[in-house]
């Protein structure tokens, strides 16, 4: 043989080498050997953390599902700390929990209350966890209740929770959809400080957690997101009602879509506004040394119920609900200011962080004891409200003011 | 046989790629620690910087006049002087910068892609492609680079786009909260690195036609690369907020991995990590033949690709070991730069002074 086929062989060598290679599986997780863990709660249990995740019964996801299962398993386990309470769980599951589809984390009120800073860490760190889940904090219940809940809309419980929590931010307000990243910049802002939407069960919890609370129309017990949990740092202070917590969405410019009851300036009848969108701007300016905050916001809304006695075809009455409507968002914004002035002394509307882009060196002299600042700080809001149109229908139905005098 | 030359458009692409490589995953953070939400002025200020200190090399490169480098030294500095520092040279910071970049591409895998797969696989699977590269030459290499730019700017194109929606730009503000200080100080370290490692560049000039063709593909290439800079570290900052940058091991991986558009356009973080594959390939491969030219010119050899496996096995071993563990890669930013300037700029200073004085570069070789 000449040197030629000596070549050809070592060649075609290197080539079947290079083979292993390209399958690439080293690290390789089977589909069979994984559990898809959809959502984690974490609750505090007897000095640990007890670790929730909610995982998807793959059987439950092929076409020929046995209905009498669930469509998703919750495994819990108690340990010091969140990485030995995942691995802990495989001494009761058969396969390695697999992190990176998880859309939805969970913390109880006793975890949220002792700070989540230290189960956020193994979160962002592990290679596994993508950086996208919605937070949430469970109210009265544990997560692990919340988690156990079966939910009647999505076959996976995770996936109900997670729309919801965006669908209520997005067309009703008073809830905040948020995500890990704005908590992580939440947490590491000075001059602002985290929020977190509250979840709870509505109903019989006991009956909610068994597959008898999907098969009727009307649930035994349902989740439900109630109100805004306001953290100073990594700690949960307390709770904002609704209203306040709208306040809150109106500032941060949160607010999408959302609808507002007024009262008629008449009568005690109300009419209803849907809010389309509505944009605020912070002025914070500098009064005789003191912040002072100034909030230009510009609301544009139609009518979406009426029940006052007006003729809505008049421009004069329509200015008067405008100007009505205008007046209520501004005490529904500024009493939520002042509660949360009041009542929690944390600046969660970012007021500080207005301050720091627009006066940098003022920050740094203020920022060490900003929530003092914050709350005697004087707040002024003024707002742009256009009512624009309302509806199929003009007035009211055989509501006009001269059939009613009869 | 006709010399072996690159063409402009080559050698603008792969320098372009080999210096993105390492910076664009991992500088973001450690500008944002020292500059905070400015750390993409100082892009500017260091691409500035670079270009004001860029003529020292075309001055060299001129004067090289179509010499190797190492013949070129060993022309000044007399043939046993000239030789040992050039070794040291090659040796000191190319070999050692060839082995860090290594050392790179297997830390970012193993933190963020395939933690449980062996860092030396990585290594190996890398070195036998870039060892491939360089055996070929630089025609080939050059014409690599030419079809892989575009695949990278498309990569890098779609990240940024998608990145766009989820941008604040109140992350940004306020500009210049610390004054110029810390911009200039960030600035340091990206001149440094990547832009002054165009030091490596005078090993290819007998590759180019002439002088000033190699003078326009390294201005070039950096005039791209800073641009490219300034953009990814702006979408990290104005996305993340300059204290979130700051304290991620690779800010532009996890900020794609941060994208969820419209809940389908998500999970592609992927791509930055092929993105970085190339990039890192073209790096390896640029360093890599610097380093066998050089050590070919050193000792005479007729044929440097001979040393390429041995080069190539010495890093095997090499890059695992230069640091113990991640916390020393970060700190070895803190001195690297200084450590990048003996040999990107008091070195050419010296030889170009010494040549100015011999007054003889370009007369002799004629």
């Amino acid at each position: 043989m000449h040197l030629g086929t000596y070549r050809r062989i070592g060649y075609r060598m290197v080539l079947a080498l290079l083979l292993i290679s390209l399958t690439g599986c080293w690290n390789r997780r089977e589909l069979n050997e994984i559990s898809t863990v959809l959502a984690m709660g974490i609750d505090r249990a007897d000095g640990q953390y007890e670790v929730s995740v909610q995982v998807v019964d793959p059987i439950q996801m092929s076409q020929k599902s046995n209905t009498q299962r669930s469509a998703t398993i919750v495994y819990s386990e108690k340990a010091p700390t969140l990485f030995e309470a995942l691995r802990k769980s495989t001494t009761s599951a058969p396969r390695r929990m697999y992190l990176s589809h998880m859309t939805f984390l969970l913390f109880d009120e006793t975890v949220a209350r002792e700070g989540i800073k230290q189960t956020l860490d193994f979160l962002l760190r592990d290679h596994e966890v993508r950086p996208d889940f919605n937070m949430a904090v469970a109210r009265e219940y544990s997560a692990k209740q919340m988690l156990s809940l079966v939910t009647p809309m999505e076959v996976l419980p995770a996936m109900d929770l997670m729309k919801s929590l965006r669908v209520s931010a997005k067309a009703w307000a008073p809830t905040s959809a948020v995500n890990v990243v704005s908590m992580m910049q939440m947490l590491t802002k000075d001059g602002l400080e985290p929020i977190l939407t509250g979840l709870t069960i509505a109903g019989d919890a006991k009956k909610g957690i068994t597959s008898k609370n999907v098969a009727q129309p009307a649930t035994f017990a349902n989740f439900k997101y109630q109100g805004i949990g306001v953290f100073r740092d990594d700690r949960l202070l307390g709770w904002l009602n609704e209203s306040d917590s709208k306040s809150y969405a109106y500032i941060t410019n949160h607010v999408t879509s959302t609808v507002a009851n007024v009262t008629c300036m008449d009568s005690d009848d109300k009419f209803v506004v849907e809010v389309l969108g509505a944009k605020t701007k912070m002025q914070p300016s500098i009064r005789s040394g003191k912040p002072y905050m100034t909030m230009k916001i510009d609301v544009r809304a139609n009518v979406g119920e009426m029940h006052c006695m007006m003729d809505l075809s008049k421009p004069k009455d329509m200015y008067k609900l405008q100007t009505e409507a205008a007046k209520r968002l501004n005490q529904v914004i500024m009493s939520g200011i002042r509660h949360v002035q009041q009542r929690y002394g944390v600046d969660i509307y970012g007021f500080g962080e207005a301050f720091h882009r627009k006066y940098p060196k003022d920050w740094h002299r203020w920022k060490a004891d900003w929530n003092q600042r914050f709350e005697d700080m004087p707040v002024e809001i003024q707002i742009h409200y256009q009512l624009g149109k309302f509806g199929k229908i003009i007035s009211p139905f055989d509501n006009s003011p001269e059939t009613r005098k009869e | 046989m006709e010399k072996p030359s690159l063409t402009v458009r080559q050698a603008t692409m792969w320098f372009t790629l080999s210096q993105l490589g390492s910076a664009l995953l991992i500088l973001p953070a450690s500008l944002a620690n020292i500059a905070k939400q400015d750390a993409w002025l100082a892009i500017f200020v260091a691409l500035a910087g670079y270009l004001l200190m860029s003529p020292l090399h075309i001055a060299l490169a001129r004067q090289m006049n179509g010499r190797s480098f190492v013949d070129y030294v060993s022309f000044i500095m007399g043939n046993v002087l000239g030789r040992s520092i050039a070794l040291l040279f090659v040796v000191a910071f190319s070999f050692l910068l060839f082995m860090l970049v290594l050392r790179d591409i297997g830390d970012f895998v193993a933190t963020s892609v395939l933690p449980e797969t062996p860092t030396e696989a990585i290594y190996a699977l890398i070195l036998v492609a870039v060892i491939y590269a360089v055996r070929s030459g630089v025609t080939v290499t050059g014409r690599a680079a030419e079809l892989l730019f575009w695949a990278v700017m498309l990569l890098l194109t779609i990240s940024i786009a998608a990145l766009v929606p989820t941008i604040q730009l109140d992350n940004i503000k306020p500009v210049l909260e610390f004054g110029f200080k810390p911009v200039v100080h960030a600035s340091i370290l990206l001149i440094a690195f990547p832009f002054l490692e165009s030091v490596l560049y005078l090993f290819f000039v007998p590759d180019f036609q002439n002088a000033k063709q190699w003078t326009s593909t390294v201005l070039r290439s950096s005039i791209i690369c800073g641009t490219l800079f300034c953009i990814v570290t702006f979408c990290n900052i104005a996305t993340l907020s300059s204290k979130v940058t700051a304290n991620l091991t690779y800010p532009s991986y996890f900020v794609i991995r941060t994208i969820s558009f419209a809940d389908i356009f998500e999970r592609f973080e992927i791509l930055i990590a092929v993105l970085w594959y190339i990039s890192i390939f073209f790096r390896l491969s640029m360093i890599l033949q610097a380093v066998k030219t050089g050590l070919s010119g050193i000792f005479r050899l007729h044929d440097g690709r001979a040393l390429l496996i041995p080069l190539g096995l010495i890093s095997f071993a090499t890059a695992q070991s230069i640091f113990p563990n991640y916390a020393e890669v970060i700190h070895s930013f803190e001195f690297w730069p200084y450590y990048v300037f003996v040999f990107s700029l008091l070195f050419p200073a010296v030889l170009l002074t010494i040549g100015k004085m011999r007054g003889s570069g370009q007369a002799d070789s004629n």
